[in-house]
């Protein structure tokens, strides 16, 4: 790390890091769903379906190991979810980042506000909340 | 219709969306539901989920931008959103006991009000007045940067505007729509931040409550990747311009589509109310 002398704090800003961490994370979502969606209309260049009709997502497509599962065995809707979940993750780990600069940083209101909203977030993306 | 057609048309709409979400702060979630529903005959369900990954999907593309140029208050939205979330779980449990066409009714009425408020800029801070001291406790000042260099600036009435954002988490949470609204009224008009720093601001928190809220969908079967990842592709590549374009916007013309928009969701919240769909 490196380290400001005259401050004694770290010379990176949250700012930075915190936009490099949204940006991997973007990026490895698009990857992914640009494969899975290219995958897919290979194999469905066809009429689409009617979404007009409500039919709830197969289980193996909810969460994120039964679509990692899944992708894993050359399933491209499955493949394009992974790339959906990555996104979702993003918050998460951009949340997650900011708890651990602001740690760094000794700015302790700031970790725990961002604890604070961890545990909120982790409510919805366990699956508990239905 | 054939499915690259149907995906073509939702990623080209969600671009539209992902460019005024990056602007407004609002997410964009507000048009991808009219897209999705009356245009392409897309079950509400299906475009719910759909709508909430295209907010993620807006905070995430712009944020790194506007994370890094300096726009958004970091400090500010990690205060904000801790009441912001706190109140969309107050929402959920609430959401169970309350008429939700009635606050739809009423909210749209309120959004209404917004939207012929915001246009104008709220009045400035009066020079020589006392700084807020919880904003000044928590080192919540910031500049952002102008076509001069930065510009410095101190939020105001810290605790009201955190009483508001936790009355925002329960609204989304109850209504599906408007956090992004209020989030940014709390900081434009009670902690009369700079616009832009609002609007940025309140587009690096809405991609929190959204993600917690997706997942929930995603758990229950209600996203379909046919549908949401045009959606969240074309929201990406859309805020990824508004992110270039809103340095250059003058903040009166931005403040007009803010207005236009809020009108529009509130108009959707009334007939929403009223038994609609729209």
């Amino acid at each position: 790390m490196k380290i400001n002398e005259e401050a004694g704090k770290p010379r990176w800003t949250i700012e930075e890091r915190l936009s490099r961490v949204i940006a991997a994370g973007v990026g490895m979502s698009i990857g992914v769903c640009v494969l899975g969606t290219g995958d897919f209309l290979r194999s469905h260049m066809g009429r689409v379906r009617d979404f007009g009709v409500f039919t709830p997502e197969t289980q193996e497509l909810k969460g994120f190991i039964e679509s990692w599962y899944a992708a894993m065995g050359g399933d491209a809707r499955a493949m394009m979810q992974i790339g959906l979940w990555l996104l979702i993750l993003t918050p998460v780990a951009r949340v997650c980042a900011a708890a651990v600069l602001f740690g760094i940083r000794r700015e302790n209101v700031f970790v725990l506000a961002s604890l604070a909203v961890l545990a909120m977030m982790c409510l919805g993306l366990s699956g508990l909340v239905r | 219709m054939t499915a690259l057609t149907f995906m073509i048309l939702v990623f080209g709409g969600s671009i539209a969306a992902g460019v005024l979400g990056a602007l407004t702060g609002l997410g964009g979630g507000v048009i991808i539901i009219p897209l999705l529903v009356l245009l392409l005959g897309v079950d509400l369900r299906y475009a719910i989920g759909a709508s909430l990954l295209a907010v993620v999907a807006t905070s995430c593309g712009s944020a790194a931008a506007f994370v890094r140029v300096g726009f958004t208050n970091v400090r500010v939205a990690v205060v904000l959103e801790v009441l912001a979330a706190a109140g969309a779980v107050a929402g959920a449990i609430l959401a169970q006991y309350t008429p939700n066409a009635v606050i739809a009714a009423v909210f749209g009425g309120v959004l209404l009000y917004t939207a012929a408020t915001t246009w104008r800029p709220p009045k400035p801070i009066e020079a020589g007045a006392a700084p807020d001291p919880l904003a000044m406790r928590l080192n919540l000042g910031g500049a952002y940067p102008g076509s001069h260099g930065p510009v410095p600036y101190m939020p105001g009435r810290v605790p009201q505007a955190m009483g508001v954002m936790f009355g925002a988490g329960v609204l989304s949470a109850l209504v599906g729509i408007g956090s992004g609204i209020v989030k940014v009224f709390a900081m434009d008009r009670l902690m009369r931040l700079p616009f832009k720093v609002s609007t940025t601001t309140s587009n690096f928190m809405i991609g929190v409550t959204a993600a917690a809220s997706v997942a929930v969908y995603m758990h229950r079967g209600l996203v379909v990747p046919e549908v949401c990842v045009p959606v969240a592709m074309g929201a990406l590549l859309g805020s990824f311009i508004g992110a270039r374009v809103l340095p250059k916007v003058r903040t009166n013309v931005l403040r007009m589509i803010f207005a236009g928009v809020v009108a529009f969701a509130g108009v959707q919240m009334i007939i929403k109310g009223a038994g609609g769909v729209l």
